[in-house]
């Protein structure tokens, strides 16, 4: 049987060698190899099997990569990049890009515009269910939804509602604006917290209150508060992730001053009047200021204020300091130029002794 | 007030130790009745580098001028056989010619602290005018402090706890007034010929015949 095998083996190899050159122009003939246009480097597609998108990329890919063609990244990461695009929107791209590149500059105040009438009137006809007011759609709507969401389950535990207007990052809300009418009035309804948020510029942030949730609280309380929700948002970069984690912080504070107020005046029930919204200590949000100028006021403000009682402190111990190096110096002059006189009391001997009869103490210490 | 041999509580009047018979007579036949010249330090048994000794005189010295009543010595020796720190300080005490050119100083204002390296002991021995000032607490207060440096044979330093300890308790009981005052204080005359008190009590010493070899080196 082997041997059979491998005659039969041999005779085909034997035929295939005879029949070479007719094989080959048959083949080429019948079935043609594809050809690749040579037309530079940087139309080369990727190699090395890599699907994942431009975004996602390290960016230690470059030259050097073997899975890569010479000079062939910048290529990869167009493709990438046009191959995205394709599935989103232009006008968020453009926002996108946008952002990303004035995200650290802060909107001069020469620049910030207010908010106009349609602005105003789309805020004021939101529905009364609304938590977050976007009167300029700047905000998708997946987006939306997600911060939506966090608002409405804050709004179902707490007793203070908290709504979020969202501004471009160049918009300002105009000077004396009354917002109580905001949501189709669903603020005035309950106790409730209306931060107005520009995007991307959190630092600008402000909060508006119910009266009776404003003056729960201090004025340092409240724009610490104020303060303590725009730091945490400006720990990340994204505008819509600040304001998601200023909402996330809203929500945690607003908890807060409800255990605040249900500690000072249990049972008060809130009247329509003391529900009128309430700027959060105007004076801070001086808009006339540029907004990172702002921040910085407004840190430096309420840090001094906070920290006073340290600045007391630091100062006890300086002049405590002083006052002891003083009181040395005076006991060291006095140990010099005084001298202390023992009282002389009578005595009788004992054991025979003239000057001494046994008094003292002793000790082993070994 | 306790024996200095046995420890056990004095009479106020007690001419010598109900329980161990120790009295002056007796010390003395050991160590001598002869008076004894005493530094404010007594370094016999050389435990002390030259720089402790400077160092310790200087404080000696700020605390003679600090209390003209008071003579503050420190003696570190190897007692003989048998005799003990307090026994050795009840005898310094009352046989010692203080070594000073304050005529102001008396020895029943004396404070003997004895350190026997040997031994592992170290004792105060204070006058009868200071018995009620540095009473045994204060005192057993300020051993306590020197003895940790005493059991690592840093005896400089224990001897510098001991003189910051005992300025510090005659400072808080003493009353203190300027040195110029102390000039008046320390000589006055009150005496027909114009002549200053040297001592406002002195007491002959007792003659007792004592041989050479009960000398203490």
């Amino acid at each position: 049987m082997r041997s059979l095998v491998i005659t039969t083996c041999l005779s085909l190899s034997l035929l295939a060698i005879a029949g070479h050159g007719w094989c080959e122009e048959g083949i080429d003939g019948v079935l043609p190899l594809p050809a690749w246009p040579d037309d530079g480097p940087e139309n080369r597609p990727p190699l090395g099997g890599f699907l994942l998108p431009g975004g996602l990329l390290p960016p230690t890919f470059g030259s050097d990569n073997p899975a890569f063609p010479p000079g062939g990244s910048s290529g990869l990461n167009n493709a990438s990049v046009t191959d995205l695009s394709l599935f989103l929107p232009e006008s968020l791209l453009s926002r996108l890009q946008q952002n990303t590149s004035t995200q650290a500059a802060p909107t001069p105040d020469a620049a910030l515009i207010d908010v106009g009438s349609e602005f105003l009137a789309e805020a004021t006809a939101a529905p009364q269910d609304a938590h977050l007011i976007d009167p300029d759609h700047l905000i998708t709507e997946t987006q939306a939804e997600d911060i939506g969401r966090l608002l409405e389950s804050h709004a179902e535990d707490a007793r203070i509602k908290a709504y979020v207007m969202v501004l471009d990052r160049n918009q300002k809300l105009p000077r004396g604006i009354n917002l109580s009418s905001t949501a189709s009035g669903a603020l005035t309804r309950s106790d409730s917290c209306l931060a107005v948020f520009p995007l991307g510029e959190p630092w600008r942030a402000r909060l508006f209150l119910s009266k009776t949730v404003h003056d729960a609280a201090t004025a340092s309380y409240l724009a610490s508060l104020t303060e303590d929700c725009a730091n945490d948002a400006m720990l990340v970069s994204d505008p819509i992730e600040q304001l998601h984690r200023f909402s996330v912080r809203l929500s945690i504070r607003l908890f807060w001053i409800e255990k605040m107020m249900a500690d000072e005046k249990p049972g008060t029930q809130p009247t329509a009047a003391s529900r009128m919204l309430h700027p959060v200590d105007e004076s801070i949000f001086d808009t006339k200021t540029p907004g990172l100028l702002t921040v910085r006021q407004h840190s430096l403000l309420t840090a001094t204020l906070h920290a006073w009682p340290i600045f007391l402190i630091i100062a006890l111990i300086i002049a405590g300091t002083i006052l002891g190096l003083r009181l040395r110096r005076i006991h060291l002059a006095r140990l010099k130029t005084h001298i202390w006189i023992l009282p002389d009391p009578p005595f009788t001997e004992r054991l025979g002794g003239a000057f001494g009869g046994g008094g003292g103490a002793s000790i082993q210490f070994r | 007030m306790n024996c200095p041999r046995c420890f056990v509580p004095l009479a106020s009047a007690a001419t010598a130790c109900s329980r161990c018979g120790f009295s002056s007579l007796s010390v003395c036949q050991r160590l001598g009745d002869h008076l004894v010249r005493l530094d404010h330090l007594n370094d016999a048994a050389h435990c002390l580098k030259q720089s402790e000794r400077r160092r310790i005189e200087g404080q000696l010295d700020d605390f003679d001028r600090r209390f003209p009543q008071v003579f503050l010595a420190v003696y570190c020796g190897v007692l003989p056989h048998g005799l003990n720190v307090s026994e050795a300080g009840f005898w310094l005490l009352n046989h010692a010619a203080l070594a000073t050119s304050d005529l102001a100083k008396r020895s029943d204002f004396g404070i003997v602290l004895i350190i026997d390296p040997a031994a592992g002991r170290a004792a105060f021995s204070v006058g009868y005018a200071l018995e009620n000032t540095l009473t045994q607490k204060h005192l057993q207060q300020i051993l306590l402090g020197m003895k940790p440096h005493l059991a690592h044979s840093n005896y400089s330093e224990a001897a510098s706890i001991a003189i910051r300890g005992i300025d510090r308790t005659l400072r808080s009981l003493g009353r203190s007034q300027p040195r110029a005052c102390a000039a008046a204080h320390a000589s006055p005359v009150d005496t027909d010929l114009g002549l200053p008190v040297l001592r406002a009590r002195t007491s002959p010493p007792q003659t007792r015949p004592v041989t050479e070899s009960q000398h203490h080196p």
